[in-house]
């Protein structure tokens, strides 16, 4: 007679797909209690004209990542986006804050990623659309994926990018990139986007610093040189590494950046610049940041222990959810040993997100978010999408006493005791 | 099993699903729902600088769920679970050194919300746990979640008793550094009352002890409430040496039932919440010297420590508002005796069992004008402390409004009423039996202290029946409202002419119609039709006016004419809350919407059906009418006199130092203004004494016939005299010989004025020169006097 909410790894690998229709019946009849409690409680309140505005006026995506206290320097929101990257970063800029955007992915698996262009779009209601930056680390389609939806969803009024120029198996996400640089250009002006160079001094942005670590000058001439193939394989030692915060507190961005990258260009020269009290980590969890290869013995350890986090965010599905296995768990491992198993946070493990706020008393803090995901989640469209087949007017569903996806029975213990 | 999940199962299946999606390591005790509650176990995660930490919580879903909010108690480790997910193990509640959470261990999360808040979000279980994740994230990074200022810091600590009350003394800043006080219990209602109930301290006085010794005698603060504290035996040093006393005797009396004493100390900011002699310690070192709390204490207590069972200790601190606060508590330390005799200890034991002692706290109620008026706050403009009111008439309307206006926050009473309190009155009065016999201007000042200690307040323990009370005016000279309460036409008649020409606004309220109706109405002079005024509009038989008659048979008594037409209390209330109503309206803001106000219980097709529904109102706007002889104004509203006209009366006045000299006034009306441009002398057949003056009248018509012989405008325009006092008024001579002036056709005037000149015998000099108008429909009128060249 076991009745616990936590189901171990296994089970759900095993059970995801029964797990996930339970989860639907539940958010649907949860939603549907919300309507009904409030209903009945606060009847008169939901007819009333001023609810109706605060409602439009507000939205999850600001409700949850626009600091409405001024203490925040930077907050960061790292989004659950299936297998791929994307994170929110907002900067205090007197009265209000500026908005980075690091990579954009679309969970084209299917695994309730987070719509970015849609919360992007939520996000930036108050700042007629603005997003004053843009920045792809390196064009892979997992760093790129919705990058005209974005554009289209929003102002893009600067975009920064790696320089590389990939390989024919990527360039379909590059054209689009390349398109959305030439509508941005034409829009703002063609220093409003910016080739990344790796730099010994930080740019001021709002009332904090980015410092670019990567790529290289030299690694782009070096990397430029090669043929198509040679180009595909160094990508990930020319993705852009960029570290974003003040004073003591740093946030470090990898993107994909690879144990090459690391170990001839990175860790020695910016020694000083690595220290982060967060780590974005590189390539979604992937072995790559510590081995050349899976077989590689002697991982490379002196780039995290130079940046000594004490959290590591990784930005990837379920194992079971991805098609490289990300994350991995040799690389996990090296992680946990380094900052504490509670200190390393997955965006997959439970599909949620993480904010980190850095105040400006160069304190900070970890949270944990899902109210993004319940909202921006890609499942949600589909759901929109099977009750509009099954029900013309959503009126009926909520009047509909039956379920609306197929009862599936579980074990449900009973009994005097 | 009517538990709530049984009533609303699919908000349990929502709130376990939210958990489920959020919080999925938690596990629902299901030994706790076979008892029909809901408790779920888990840790919190935080994840602040230097890497997550989990903080192990009980969630309690109440009984009234999905009302109420679940409730998130820290425990001090995850309990153990058998085969059937029954929680086998219950740990204790982990306590901290914060605000919101309870002496029960639970935190209070939530202060305004309502589990359904504006937007239409119904605030669910996650909402809880996230706040609390947000609670014990401040326990690391010293950044707090936003909370409330008015919750007290007290309300967190257990409690004993029900508190002390501190008068205002000990708000102020005679109290510095550190101290002993001293309280009583409220004997009285312990010993000479009924009430079981503990009753509460009542600190009377303190000692500053930081450079200079110094009573501090607390006891006015309270002795409108508490009379007797003012009795020798709570007298601070008396206090003092009974207490040496006692302890040179090393035994406790009985008088140390009543007696109560501490030491305090004042703190330099909020201490955090404490729960034993060990944090209290801690609190304390900031201001011990050397930063050993320890030491200070115990030599505070000396004896005392061993000989009492617990210690009370104060302190003081600046408050979340700015202002000073106070926390008393008392250390459960125990005594310690052998054979009867106080037990020797050393300094460790004694710190040991200081450190281990349980900490509670003794509620403090500030008895502060602010603390007492805390629910009146943005309801009511604290300006109307400032503000005096007089009440005349103490009756079953005028007790009560008193009543409320103290509890409002009117400060400042004049009370006027000539009855004292008989049986029969109690039935609709704020006194009770126990007050039967008193003046009812003491019955009402003492519940108006009993509302606020503070209240100035002056009896008049008197009818007032006429105007021309020298008394009265005395009485009313400086107060900002009146509130006539009397119901008598006669006598509100003739209040109302002292009230306008005294410019004092003045509530009148009456029930009619054996408290079935009422009436109230507002008169600022020269604003609203005074009572003259609405008495003209009446006799208009004006649509506007709800004339409303009395009925023979509701007469209960009379007394000697005067008929008793008695309402019950459940209706007088109605009348009393308008006129506290228009009260408060017009000294927070000098205004009031309508001045006239009808009202009625019961529906009725008289009144042109205006008042057809219970509880109806007609609310009117009466203007002052033009021409009524209480409030219109005169028609000659000033004076003009020459310098040369000036000095001619001063010189024959200065000239007339025994008797009294005089003479007519010659010039002109422009408009409103009587412009003197002559002043004759006594004349020769004058008659002049030091108290009487008759000029010459044949002198006066020559001189007055002269001077019209060479300007045609010239005229008579009044009369002028010497009084023998510096600062004059009119006699009723005076008064007499003018208003027949007026009335008299031979003076071709129906608004003489007159001037008097007062002379100081004593000092041999000019006093005040003063003029009057008396326009025949009117009463007599001051006027200014200018001034011209």
């Amino acid at each position: 007679m076991i009745h616990k909410f936590g189901v171990m790894e296994d089970d759900i690998n095993e059970f995801s797909e029964q797990r996930i229709a339970t989860r639907f019946r539940f958010a649907f009849v949860f939603s549907l209690l919300k309507f009904t409690f409030h209903s009945s409680i606060q009847g008169l309140d939901l007819i009333g004209t001023n609810n109706t505005k605060e409602l439009k006026m507000s939205n999850v995506a600001r409700d949850v990542l626009w600091p409405t206290d001024s203490n925040v320097l930077i907050r960061i929101g790292m989004l659950y986006v299936g297998q791929g990257d994307a994170s929110v970063v907002l900067i205090k800029d007197g009265t209000t804050y500026k908005t980075i955007l690091i990579d954009i992915n679309r969970d084209a698996e299917g695994h309730n990623g987070i719509n970015v262009p849609k919360l992007m779009k939520d996000l930036l209601t108050n700042q007629n659309g603005r997003l004053d930056l843009f920045v792809n680390t390196h064009p892979h389609t997992d760093h790129l994926d919705d990058i005209t939806e974005l554009n289209e969803s929003v102002d893009i009024h600067e975009v920064w990018e790696s320089g590389h120029v990939p390989g024919k198996d990527d360039k379909a996400s590059y054209d689009e990139l390349q398109k959305v640089i030439k509508a941005v250009k034409k829009k703002h002006g063609s220093k409003a986007v910016i080739e990344m160079r790796g730099s010994d001094s930080a740019t001021a942005f709002g009332e904090a610093e980015i410092y670019i670590l990567s790529p290289a000058d030299y690694v782009k001439t070096d990397i430029a040189g090669e043929d198509a193939a040679g180009r595909r394989k160094r990508i990930h030692e020319h993705c852009a590494v960029l570290r974003i915060g003040k004073d003591d507190t740093w946030v470090l961005f990898t993107g994909d950046a690879d144990r090459t990258a690391w170990e001839d260009h990175i860790t020695d020269h910016h020694e000083d610049r690595l220290p982060s009290k967060i780590l974005n980590a590189s390539h979604h969890g992937s072995r790559t940041f510590f081995k050349h290869d899976k077989d590689d013995e002697d991982p490379y350890m002196k780039a995290l222990e130079t940046i000594n986090p004490e959290y590591v965010i990784v930005s990837a599905p379920k194992q079971s959810e991805s098609r490289h296995e990300h994350p991995h768990d040799d690389a996990m491992e090296l992680y946990e040993d380094h900052v504490g198993e509670d200190n390393v946070l997955h965006t997959g493990a439970n599909h949620e997100s993480f904010i980190c706020d850095i105040f400006t008393d160069g304190t900070y803090e970890v949270r944990v978010d899902t109210k993004l995901v319940e909202e921006y989640g890609r499942d949600n469209e589909k759901k929109d999408e099977k009750s509009e087949k099954k029900n013309s007017s959503s009126a009926r569903v909520i009047q509909s006493a039956a379920p609306t996806v197929a009862t599936r029975l579980d074990q449900r213990p009973m009994g005097l005791e | 099993m009517h538990a709530w999940y049984t009533r609303h199962p699919q908000w349990f299946a929502a709130e376990l699903a939210a958990l489920q999606r959020n919080y999925p390591k938690f596990v629902l005790d299901e030994g706790s729902l076979l008892n029909g509650h809901v408790s779920v176990y888990g840790e919190l995660v935080i994840r602040p600088p230097g890497g997550a930490k989990r903080f192990p919580v009980r969630l309690d879903f109440p009984s009234n769920s999905p009302y109420a909010f679940p409730v998130v108690t820290p425990i001090e480790s995850m309990p153990t679970f058998d085969g059937s997910n029954a929680a086998t193990s219950f740990p204790n509640a982990r306590m901290f050194d914060h605000r919101h959470q309870m002496p029960g261990g639970s935190l209070c999360l939530f202060q305004y919300e309502t589990r359904t808040t504006e937007g239409g979000e119904a605030i669910n279980v996650v909402d809880v746990l996230k706040r609390a994740e947000a609670w014990f994230l401040g326990h690391v990074t010293d950044r707090w979640p936003p909370d409330s200022r008015e919750t007290e810091l007290q309300a967190h600590f257990y409690r004993v008793g029900f508190g002390i009350l501190l008068g205002k003394t000990f708000f102020s800043d005679v109290l510095k550094g550190h101290g002993e006080f001293f309280a009583v219990k409220d004997v009285h209602r312990f010993y000479v009352g009924r009430s079981q109930e503990e009753p509460p301290l009542i600190a009377t006085s303190a000692t500053v002890l930081t450079s200079v010794y110094q009573v501090v005698d607390a006891r006015e603060d309270l002795q409108a409430v508490f009379p007797w504290i003012t009795n020798d035996a709570w007298e601070p040093k008396k206090f003092v040496e009974c207490q040496e006393r006692q302890r040179q005797n090393k035994t406790i009396d009985f008088g140390d039932i009543a007696r109560v004493s501490g030491y305090w100390w004042e703190l330099d900011e909020e201490p955090c919440v404490f729960r034993d002699g060990k944090k209290l310690l801690e609190v304390l070192s900031s201001v011990a010297p050397n930063g050993d709390a320890w030491s200070m204490v115990s030599k505070s207590l000396g004896v005392d420590f061993t000989l009492k069972n617990f210690h009370h200790i104060g302190l003081c601190y600046p408050g979340r508002f700015g202002e000073r606060e106070w926390l008393f508590v008392v250390v459960l330390a125990g005594a310690e005796k052998t054979n009867g005799l106080p037990a020797v200890l050393t300094d460790d034991q004694k710190r040991t069992r200081f450190e281990s002692a349980r900490v509670a706290c003794v509620p403090v109620h500030g008895l502060t004008p602010n603390e007492i008026g805390k629910r009146n706050e943005t309801v009511v403009a604290p300006q109307i402390a400032s503000k005096r009111v007089a009440l005349v008439g103490l009756g079953a309307l005028g007790s009560k409004v008193g009543e409320m206006l103290a509890q409002a926050g009117v400060s400042h009473f004049k009370l006027c009423d000539g009855d004292i309190l008989h049986v029969g009155n109690v039935a609709r009065h704020v006194g009770g039996l126990r007050d039967s016999g008193a003046p009812k201007t003491e019955v009402v000042a003492n519940r108006i202290w009993d509302v606020n200690p503070y209240a100035q307040i002056a009896v008049f323990n008197k009818y007032i029946n006429s105007p021309s009370q020298e008394d009265v005016r005395e009485l009313f000279a400086d107060v900002d409202l009146i509130i006539c309460t009397i119901a008598d036409e006669g006598t509100e008649s003739g209040f109302n002419e002292l009230a306008v020409e005294m410019g004092i606004p003045v509530i009148y309220g009456r029930s009619m119609r054996r408290g079935q109706m009422g009436r109230v109405f507002v008169v600022r002079p020269g604003v609203d039709a005074c009572k003259t005024c609405l008495g003209m509009i009446a006799r208009q038989d004006s649509a506007d006016w709800l004339s409303v008659t009395e009925r023979a048979e509701d007469a209960l008594l009379h007394e000697c004419g005067r008929p008793i037409i008695a309402g019950s209390a459940v209706d007088l209330v109605f009348v009393s809350g308008y006129i506290a109503r228009a009260a408060i309206d017009f000294l927070e803001s000098n205004s009031s919407l309508k001045n006239h106000l009808v009202w009625t219980l019961r529906a009725t097709e008289e009144f042109d059906g205006k008042l057809n529904s219970p509880f109806s109102i007609v609310q009117t706007n009466f203007e002052p009418q033009p021409g009524c002889p209480s409030c219109g104004p005169a028609r000659i509203s000033g004076i003009s006199l020459p310098d040369s006209v000036r000095d001619f009366i001063v010189n024959e006045v200065a000239s007339s130092p025994t008797v009294e000299t005089g003479g007519i006034l010659i010039g002109r009306i422009d408009g409103t203004t009587a412009i003197v441009t002559r002043a004759t002398g006594p004349g020769p057949k004058a008659i002049r004494t030091a108290t009487r003056f008759e000029r010459d009248v044949e002198f006066a018509q020559q001189e007055l016939d002269a001077e019209s012989a060479r300007d045609l405008s010239m005229v008579y325009i009044g009369e002028w005299h010497s009084h023998l006092v510096p600062e004059p008024a009119p006699s009723g001579r005076d008064v007499l010989s003018l208003t027949g002036i007026a009335q008299s056709s031979n003076y071709a005037t129906t608004s003489p004025i007159m001037l008097i000149c007062g002379f100081n015998q004593e000092k041999k000099s000019i006093g005040a020169l003063k003029g009057w108008a008396f326009p025949v429909e009117s009463s007599m009128k001051c006027i200014p006097i200018n001034a011209c060249p």
